[in-house]
């Protein structure tokens, strides 16, 4: 909201702004949704240097369009795609984790949403040498997880200590759902407005600063017995893509399995509802045996 | 916290105090453009207002991973037998709720008697040097099984020295609350609980059992009341124990999973926690107490086989652990000293 101030545009005195204000027009917003006649009559302005100042006033403060090819170039050199690690989860996401957008994760309980997050988290910051900022709301980040997985890219334990240390580039919410559940429903009115503000400033973040969002979800029953993802339709729309997690039930006699199956719900750049299977030790695994730089072959030319 | 405490221009707190936004946290529930409606002042006025107010209520600033490991997110309390810490790695985690299902008389009590004990000694000793509250919901309290397994420490922790077990008054240490109705567990939790926690006089919170109090005050056509309490329930648990740094250990029932196909009636031996989706979401550590068909003997005492199983945890592997029984308490069995007897 821009308060009305002189100077502002021509026309636009000391005296004018106090006839204003006595009509409770104190904003730019205000000048330009009342009705000028009426405005005119009510504080003994002429219609013309109202209506110009209003003009005037109009073209400072509206939105400037930008032509789409513009909009596109600028995508281009400031989007960044982060691979998670772990190439079906990438298959699914379109390459990876969007700067710029939320992504959104939800599993029932056990799933491996917070497995899920610390793997990325641990490539993120060896692999692609960037920092992430990790907000845990449950109480389930353990360091000694980390260091685990950490263990399984690296034994070299100055490698270990050197990770990350470029700029931010992703943020992990585990979990939004556990601090906002609480709030909504019954007669608290104020929960909505917070999950929306927390929204608003989750996607202000991703775009202004150039991060990729993740953030995890719990599940709930629909009507029909299936799982969904929680926190309502509400909140549906605020990621950009959606992945539900599941544990693969086979009839397999060993029933600690890690695997599971997920499945994309909303995504805008692929079709909906594609299933990808992945091992949650993806990102524990040994790397001993991929090891060896690939050497670049030397030609010899001539 | 007070207005005066944060360093803002004297007009911001004057206009803030103008419109009775008494604490600090009020202001972040507010969104910007509210604040600027209410109190009058210019964005970026609000901008700083919104900083300075987070900064106070922050507790502390992000941790670099690094540093995690050495600080105080890393606190268990150990169960008290080696087999279990080991399953465990180290015990219960501090920050966060576990919970314990099982059948019945598959030895959650027992367990949670256990841990009432374990949480008296000091660090070194798997401990956390202070006292525990047991809430009961079900039955009374087992005070004659308690009073057997304080006259039992001395053999079951033989890593502890004995002078120090002796000189240990236990019982004065474990405060039990018995709630019969749901308003009155939240009078309990809301009211004296923190104040034990708060003088430090407990570090360990057991409800036994969650299942009892929801299951029988609700019908089926309350679910939404129910699934409303149970949150609310659980984000008290989960406050107290941030706030506090401390394990809550909550034991629940279990029940029959029917099949998803057409044979009419459950699947035979499959038990899931009770409670269902609402409350498994909220539970960080949910740990599984099965009965055998087995008994194991050791010297004079035999004792039917149990198996401890760690169904999901952040930072566990799933993977479980075979227990018993004892008159001393509840230890796991490694392979080497006992014999196993044939089935039941």
């Amino acid at each position: 909201m821009v308060v009305l101030r002189e100077g502002m545009c021509p026309g636009l005195d000391e005296d004018l702004v106090r006839d204003l204000r006595a009509a409770d027009i104190k904003t730019v917003e205000d000048v330009v949704s009342s009705d000028i006649e009426e405005l005119a009559q009510r504080c003994s302005v002429s219609y013309k240097a109202l209506f110009a100042i209003r003009r005037v006033l109009l073209a400072q403060h509206t939105a400037f369009p930008v032509s789409g090819a513009d909009l596109y170039e600028e995508l281009l050199s400031s989007t960044a795609i982060l691979s998670t690690g772990n190439p079906s989860l990438d298959k699914l996401l379109d390459s990876g984790l969007y700067t710029g957008e939320i992504t959104e994760l939800s599993g029932g309980p056990g799933s491996g949403k917070s497995q899920v997050c610390f793997g990325v988290a641990v490539h993120i910051s060896y692999h692609l040498k960037q920092s992430v900022i990790y907000i845990d709301t449950t109480g389930g980040l353990t360091a000694s997880r980390l260091l685990q997985m950490l263990q399984a890219e690296t034994s070299n334990t100055e490698e270990q200590a050197s990770v990350g240390g470029g700029s931010v580039k992703a943020v992990i919410v585990d979990s939004v759902s556990a601090v906002i559940s609480p709030l909504l429903g019954g007669k608290q009115n104020e929960g909505m407005s917070l999950m929306i503000q927390v929204a608003g400033v989750l996607r202000t973040m991703a775009k202004d600063f150039n991060v990729a969002a993740l953030v995890t979800n719990h599940v709930t029953r629909s009507g029909s017995g299936e799982l969904q993802p929680g926190l309502g339709v509400s909140w549906s729309h605020i990621p950009r893509t959606r992945i539900l997690l599941e544990r693969v039930e086979r009839a397999a006699p060993v029933s600690h399995s890690s695997m599971r199956s997920a499945t994309l719900i909303k995504s805008s750049r692929q079709p909906c509802h594609i299933k990808e299977e992945f091992d949650l030790q993806w990102w524990s695994r040994s790397k001993e045996a991929s090891s060896g730089k690939r050497k670049l072959d030397e030609t010899d030319s001539g | 916290m007070d207005w005066d405490q944060l360093d803002l221009n004297p007009r911001i707190i004057a206009s803030v105090r103008r419109v009775k936004l008494k604490c600090v946290r009020e202001a972040l529930c507010v969104s910007g453009p509210d604040l600027q409606r209410l109190t009058g002042l210019s964005r970026s006025d609000v901008h700083q207002l919104q900083t300075a107010a987070a900064t106070a209520c922050r507790r502390h600033p992000p941790t670099p991973a690094v540093l995690l490991q050495r600080g105080y997110s890393g606190l268990r309390l150990s169960v008290g037998c080696p087999v279990l810490d080991q399953l465990l790695r180290g015990g219960l985690p501090a920050g966060g709720v576990t919970e314990l299902s099982g059948e019945s008389g598959a030895g959650k009590t027992q367990l949670a008697l256990q841990l009432c004990l374990s949480v008296q000694y000091p660090a070194q000793h798997g401990g956390l040097d202070s006292g525990a509250v047991y809430i009961c919901t079900e039955d009374q309290f087992p005070v004659r099984r308690l009073d057997q397994l304080i006259r039992g420490q001395a053999s079951l922790r033989r890593d502890v020295p004995a002078a120090l077990i002796s000189s240990r008054r236990f019982s004065d240490h474990v405060y039990v609350e018995h709630a019969a109705d749901l308003d009155s567990l939240s009078v309990c939790l809301s009211r004296r609980v923190p104040l034990l926690l708060a003088r430090q006089h407990v570090r360990l919170l057991v409800v036994d059992s969650v299942a009892a109090l929801f299951r029988s005050e609700f019908q089926a056509s309350d679910w939404l009341e129910r699934s409303q309490q149970l949150i609310s329930f659980s984000h008290t648990l989960h406050t107290l124990s941030l706030e506090f740094n401390t394990p809550v250990l909550c034991i629940n029932q279990v029940t029959d999973v029917f099949s998803s196909d057409d044979s009419l009636g459950p699947v035979s031996g499959a038990v899931a926690p009770a409670l269902g989706l609402v409350w498994a979401n909220q539970v960080m550590v949910r740990l599984m107490m099965r009965r055998l068909q087995e008994t194991v003997a050791r010297g004079d005492q035999s004792s039917i086989l149990r198996r401890l199983e760690v169904v999901f945890a952040p930072h566990l592997s799933r993977d479980g652990r075979d227990a018993a029984v004892w008159r001393e308490g509840v230890l796991g069995l490694d392979s080497a000293n006992n014999t196993r007897t044939g089935v039941l």
